[in-house]
C-alpha cells in the first residue's frame, strides 16, 4: 500500500526545481499508513531552506486530496540530507533542466575552486565557477568557457 | 574549564539567540553589498543561521513547555505587554525570539554587533562560524546529546561559512595596502569580543581555536590585535547599546500586530 503513496509523493514537486520530485530529491525518509492516515518522515535539504515548509505542506495537501483523512509530516533530522540521495533519476532531470548535478560524494568536501562541472548545456568540460553561493541555498553559480553560458551547479552537500 | 555542555534551554538558547542576531545582521547587507554575488552570499549565510535559530528555539520551546514552572518567564510573554490579544499562551520558536527583551537574550556580544564595513563583517561571520564549528562538531559526535541532530545537520552548512569568510580575510588582509588596513582595524576592533567566544569553549577546542586563528592571522599578514578590553556579560544578560536598536528593528511588527502571518 505503500506504493500508493509512493505514486502521489512523485507528483509532488521542488517549489525551486520543479522537475524534481519530493522522492528524487531524497528528502523522504519513511512512509507508513494505517487506515486512513499517513505518516511520512521529511528529511529537510537546508535548515534554512524556505522549500522545506511549502514541499511539507505540498505534501499534505497531495494526500489529503487523494482521499486520506489525517496526514502526518513528521521532521527528522538524523542523518543529516546529503546531496548523495538525490536518485540516479532525479540527477539526470537536473541536468536535463539545466542544472549540473552534484559531483562525487559529500564525505569528500570539494574544492568548488578546482572544481569543473560539465556544463549541462553544451557538456563541455571547460567551465569555472563564478560564485560559491547561487539563486538557492544548494547551488553555486558556474560558467561555461565553451559556450559562454552561465549555470547552475547542485553543490554537494 | 567551562560548565557549558550547551544540554539546558538556557545555554541552548545562547546558542539560537547567536545565531538568530547572525542572521538579522547578515541580512543587512541585502541589496547593500559590492557586488551581487557578495549580497547573494550573504542572503545565503542569513538564511543558514535563521534556520539553525529556528531548530534550537524549537527545540527549547519544547522543554520549557514541557516543564513550565521552572520557566515562569519564558512561558508566557511578559504581562505588560498583554494588552494586544491574543498572544502566544506557551513558549514557541516565535515567542522566543520576538517577545523577549535585551536582558532575557543570551548572545555572545560579537554576534549583535554592527555589521560595520566589509571588513568587520567578514572578521564576525569568521569568528563565530569558528566558533559554532567546534562547539556542533563536538555536539554532533556525542551520542545522546540532545542537540546532536541539529548540530549535525548544521555543521556541514557552518563548513561553508567559514570557508567564504576565511578567503575574503586572506584576500583584503594579503591584498592592498588599504586593504590590509581596513582588515587590520576589523581585526583589532572584533578582538575584544573574542574572549568570551573561547572561554564557552573546552580546553581542546580553546587549543584549536589559537592554531586556527593564529594560521590565519600569519598567512593573511595581520598582526595580533593589542587590545586589553574585554567584554563577556552576553550571556549574563548584559549587553552593548546595539542590541536594543537590532532587536527593535527585528521585533517590532510582530510586537505591533501580534501573531500577524503572511
Amino acid at each position: 500500500m505503500v506504493a500508493e503513496i509512493k505514486a502521489i509523493l512523485e507528483t509532488v514537486s521542488d517549489p525551486e526545481i520543479p522537475v524534481l520530485s519530493v522522492l528524487d530529491l531524497g528528502v523522504v525518509r519513511n512512509m507508513s499508513k494505517e487506515g486512513d492516515a499517513v505518516t511520512i518522515q521529511l528529511t529537510p535539504t537546508y535548515n534554512g531552506c524556505p522549500a522545506v515548509d511549502a514541499m511539507s505542506m505540498s505534501i499534505k495537501l497531495a494526500l489529503l486530496s487523494a482521499g486520506y483523512k489525517t496526514v502526518h509530516i513528521e521532521t527528522v533530522l538524523s542523518p543529516a540530507w546529503t546531496s548523495d540521495w538525490i536518485s540516479d533519476e532525479g540527477k539526470q532531470k537536473l541536468k536535463a533542466y539545466g542544472i549540473a548535478p552534484p559531483i562525487g560524494k559529500s564525505l569528500y568536501p570539494e574544492d568548488m575552486e578546482n572544481l569543473t562541472p560539465p556544463c549541462p548545456q553544451c557538456g563541455s568540460e571547460e567551465t569555472t565557477l563564478v560564485s560559491a553561493f547561487g539563486s538557492t541555498a544548494c547551488k553555486a553559480l558556474f560558467r561555461c568557457i565553451s559556450c559562454k553560458e552561465p549555470f547552475d551547479y547542485f553543490k554537494c552537500h | 574549564m567551562p560548565q557549558n555542555n550547551w544540554n539546558t534551554v538556557t545555554e541552548a538558547l545562547a546558542l539560537a539567540d547567536n545565531a538568530l542576531l547572525m542572521g538579522q545582521r547578515c541580512a543587512e547587507w541585502c541589496g547593500h553589498a559590492p557586488v551581487l554575488e557578495q549580497d547573494i552570499a550573504l542572503s545565503n549565510l542569513s538564511l543558514d543561521f535563521i534556520g539553525e535559530a529556528r531548530l534550537l528555539y524549537q527545540w527549547a520551546a519544547d522543554q520549557i513547555n514541557a516543564h513550565p514552572t521552572a520557566f515562569p518567564d519564558l512561558v508566557q510573554t511578559k504581562e505588560s505587554l498583554a494588552g494586544k490579544a491574543p498572544l502566544p499562551t506557551e513558549a514557541t520558536e516565535d515567542s522566543l525570539a520576538y517577545w523577549r527583551d535585551v536582558p532575557d537574550f543570551k548572545n555572545h556580544l560579537i554576534t549583535e554587533l554592527p555589521n560595520g564595513d566589509w571588513a568587520q563583517t567578514v572578521a564576525k561571520v569568521y569568528f563565530f562560524s569558528l566558533f559554532q564549528d567546534l562547539v556542533f562538531t563536538a555536539i554532533a559526535a556525542e551520542p545522546g546529546h540532545p542537540l546532536q541532530g541539529i548540530a549535525q545537520k548544521t555543521t556541514k552548512e557552518i563548513q561553508y561559512h567559514l570557508r567564504w569568510s576565511k578567503e575574503w580575510i586572506l584576500r583584503l588582509g594579503d591584498g592592498t595596502a588599504i586593504s590590509h588596513q581596513k582588515m587590520q582595524t576589523a581585526w583589532d576592533l572584533v578582538w575584544a569580543y573574542l574572549p568570551e567566544l573561547r572561554n564557552d569553549l573546552s580546553e581542546a577546542q580553546q587549543k584549536s581555536w589559537d592554531q586556527h586563528i593564529l594560521a590565519l592571522q600569519e598567512e593573511s599578514s595581520l598582526t595580533k590585535a593589542d587590545t586589553s578590553i574585554w567584554s563577556q556579560t552576553g550571556k549574563n544578560g548584559q549587553h552593548t547599546e546595539h542590541l536594543g536598536y537590532v532587536l527593535a528593528e527585528m521585533q517590532h511588527l510582530q510586537r505591533t500586530h501580534p501573531n500577524s502571518q503572511w
